[in-house]
């Protein structure tokens, strides 16, 4: 176990040291610089590229990128004066993580629950109201959706606040948000993979043993049914935790997401550089952390097997 | 051979009388799937007893009705099938007409059923130990120490070695006769009266099915109890069986012991399925005799005789009409029109209009 977490946090570094090559090209091919504007003489423009590095070519910032990144230091904002990129990180992320945290267990809670339902009582009415109902969400676009709430609860109802998240109200609208499509998928790949289980031989063998229904359902199809929804729920979650972009900006949450909108706008390198590189350490962790729960759910699973 | 028929209807399974009451008793038993383009019969209103004590053998091809028939008797029907009338009495209890509560605490407990694939039956995630002493646990009083010495004892019982070792294995760290073996270990752990087997030794390797149906023999003897065994295998039939039901297009065709089916086959098909057999005095070059033509689809309304289609016998009247069942010797009877001369001596099971113009045809 130790050393298959061992191998993957290898693989982890270098995982990351491809997308934070990718990313530094690619944000450089964008035309502009933080520092564009009609205001600024083309020679104050030249001085303050000059003083973050810009003015060199691309592939010595680059290097001189990568020697600061082993160090763990993910450089400083241009747009925030003063501010590390670590510091930005250490403040923005909390936000988006209590909202995140909030709405993925919401949606386990939502999901997981209807999709058992819709399995146990398969063809019925029920049934088909949930499977209508999950693909109505899955397939709406988050900010529809977060424009929908808003209005009918904001604007119209004057029910809950619309935007921020000084109160516990505030959090309601941005969690229904982010958790309805989750729930959806959620709801669908229970039933799909419970139905699977279900239609098993074993289950048929439980049933000639007399155990409960009950019994069948939660004790041993559920348990079965729980790698599809596991590997589904991690990277879902990876996603909502560390800031949906569009609905932290709609809502005007100060989380990592709508923060890293701002910064590609106004070109904020080393911020734009250093959230990819979080993003992709936090998926990362998160893909080894369903690994490890696979082996929890089936003992068939071992990780340091060739 | 002759002596031995003879001695099995002296005492025959009319030593119930030593053994007791018919166990089962099936009457008039209708299964019908509901489909989209409607629904059909796939049991055609059969009956039979199972008597306490004996081995019944269930023979047909594949889609005969074998399993349906005894999946019915469990109340293990899928979703889309059901029994549309018919009365299936289990120690005075009709099971068709049992709720749920009562039909789960029989299953597994006084009437227990063995399926096919020993590979799949096990939940492939919980231990040995724990898939038995649930059901110990369901069925019987004891808990802790006391269900765990019952499950040690019932892994013992089928030949597991080292049983206490057995409890914490998974069921992928067993081979399929092992988990044929833990899967009868669990049918029989809570002394059923009556056990069903589902051609519990089709998946099998041929070496490992001799072990497993000379377990299920063992503990037949050991523990009186009366099993049903489905297959389409007539020699494993003829190795275990007390008596024989042959099922085809989902009725019974022939019944009576093991001796009057094997050799005093009457039904066509019965005799096809026999022919099919290799014998050791079988020549090597003489091909096999198959039955012609294949299983008719139940979706298919067949009027007269199912297995007409494929008979070689056949005569205008099957094509017409479903033949009674004729009672022949003993406890011998057969759904045959060719049997109609022999059975019409002795009195029919049942008795439907035979019309003065079909004898006439008969006759003819």
């Amino acid at each position: 176990m130790i050393k298959y977490i061992a191998k993957r946090v290898g693989f982890g570094v270098l995982t990351i040291f491809v997308v934070a090559t990718l990313t530094f090209f690619l944000m450089n091919m964008v035309p502009g610089g933080p520092f564009t504007s009609d205001k600024l003489s083309e020679q104050a423009q030249a001085l303050i590229m000059a003083k973050y590095g810009l003015d060199q070519p691309v592939p010595v910032q680059y290097v001189n990128y990568l020697g600061r990144l082993i160090h763990g230091d993910l450089g400083t904002s241009i747009v925030n004066v003063g501010y590390s990129v670590n510091d930005i990180i250490a403040d923005k992320f909390p936000v988006s993580f209590s909202v995140g945290i909030i709405a993925i267990i919401l949606s386990c809670l939502i999901g997981i629950p209807l999709g058992i339902l819709a399995a146990y009582r398969r063809g019925s009415a029920m049934d088909r109201v949930i499977t209508s109902l999950s693909s109505l969400f899955s397939s709406l676009p988050g900010f529809v959706l977060a424009v929908i709430l808003l209005y009918v609860f904001g604007m119209v109802l004057h029910a809950l606040p619309t935007s921020g998240l000084t109160s516990w109200q505030g959090y309601v609208l941005p969690v229904l948000a982010l958790s309805a499509g989750p729930s959806a998928i959620l709801s669908r790949i229970t039933r799909a993979s419970l139905l699977d289980v279900l239609s098993q031989d074993f289950t048929r063998f439980l049933k000639a043993k007399g155990m409960r229904t009950k019994v069948i359902l939660f004790k041993h199809a559920l348990r079965n049914a729980a790698i599809p929804i596991v590997t589904t729920l991690g990277p879902l979650a990876a996603g909502i935790l560390v800031g949906n972009l569009v609905v932290e900006t709609v809502f005007s949450i100060p989380g990592l997401g709508s923060y890293l909108v701002k910064c590609i706008s106004q070109r904020d390198y080393p911020v734009i550089m250093g959230t990819t590189i979080f993003y992709t350490a936090f998926i990362i962790v998160i893909l080894l952390l369903v690994d490890i729960v696979y082996c929890v759910i089936d003992p068939r699973i071992k990780l340091d097997e060739e | 051979m002759a002596k031995q028929t003879e001695a099995i209807r002296a005492q025959g399974p009319l030593s119930s009388t030593r053994r007791g009451q018919p166990l089962l008793q099936v009457r008039d038993l209708r299964v019908s799937v509901n489909s989209r383009m409607g629904s059909y019969d796939v049991i055609h209103g059969i009956g039979f007893d199972v008597v306490a004590g004996e081995i019944l053998g269930i023979v047909g091809e594949s889609g005969c009705g074998k399993s349906i028939t005894m999946n019915a008797v469990m109340g293990l029907l899928p979703s889309n099938v059901r029994v549309t009338s018919g009365k299936v009495a289990f120690r005075g209890i009709d099971l068709v007409q049992a709720g749920e509560p009562l039909m789960e605490q029989l299953r597994g407990g006084d009437l227990a059923m063995v399926f096919q694939d020993p590979m799949t039956a096990l939940d492939p995630l919980y231990p040995i130990g724990d898939q038995i002493l649930e059901a110990i646990e369901r069925h019987s009083g004891a808990r802790g120490n006391e269900a765990r010495e019952v499950a040690i004892e019932a892994l013992r019982s089928v030949g597991l070695s080292e049983p206490e070792k057995r409890l914490s294995q998974y069921p992928f760290e067993l081979s399929g006769g092992m988990r044929q073996r833990v899967i009868i270990a669990i049918a029989l752990c809570c002394r059923p009266s009556l056990l069903i087997c589902d051609e519990p030794t089709t998946a099998l390797d041929v070496t490992i099915q001799a072990t497993v149906l000379d377990l299920i023999r063992e503990l037949h003897e050991q523990l009186g109890n009366s099993v049903v065994f489905i297959s389409h295998n007539m020699g494993v039939i003829a190795s275990l069986c007390d008596r024989v039901t042959v099922m085809y297009g989902g009725q019974i065709v022939e019944r009576g012991t093991v001796d009057e089916i094997f050799y005093q086959t009457a039904h066509p098909y019965t005799k096809g399925l026999l022919a099919c057999m290799p014998t050791l005095e079988t020549p090597r070059e003489e091909p096999l005799v198959p039955i012609r033509g294949t299983v008719p689809d139940p979706r298919s309304q067949v009027v007269g005789c199912p297995f007409s289609s494929r008979c070689s016998k056949r005569m205008k009247i099957c094509m017409r009409e479903m033949p009674p069942e004729f009672v022949l010797e003993g406890q011998h009877s057969c759904a045959c029109w060719l049997c109609m001369s022999e059975g019409l001596s002795s009195e029919l099971l049942r008795v439907p209009p035979i019309s003065a113009q079909i004898s006439k045809e008969e006759q003819r």
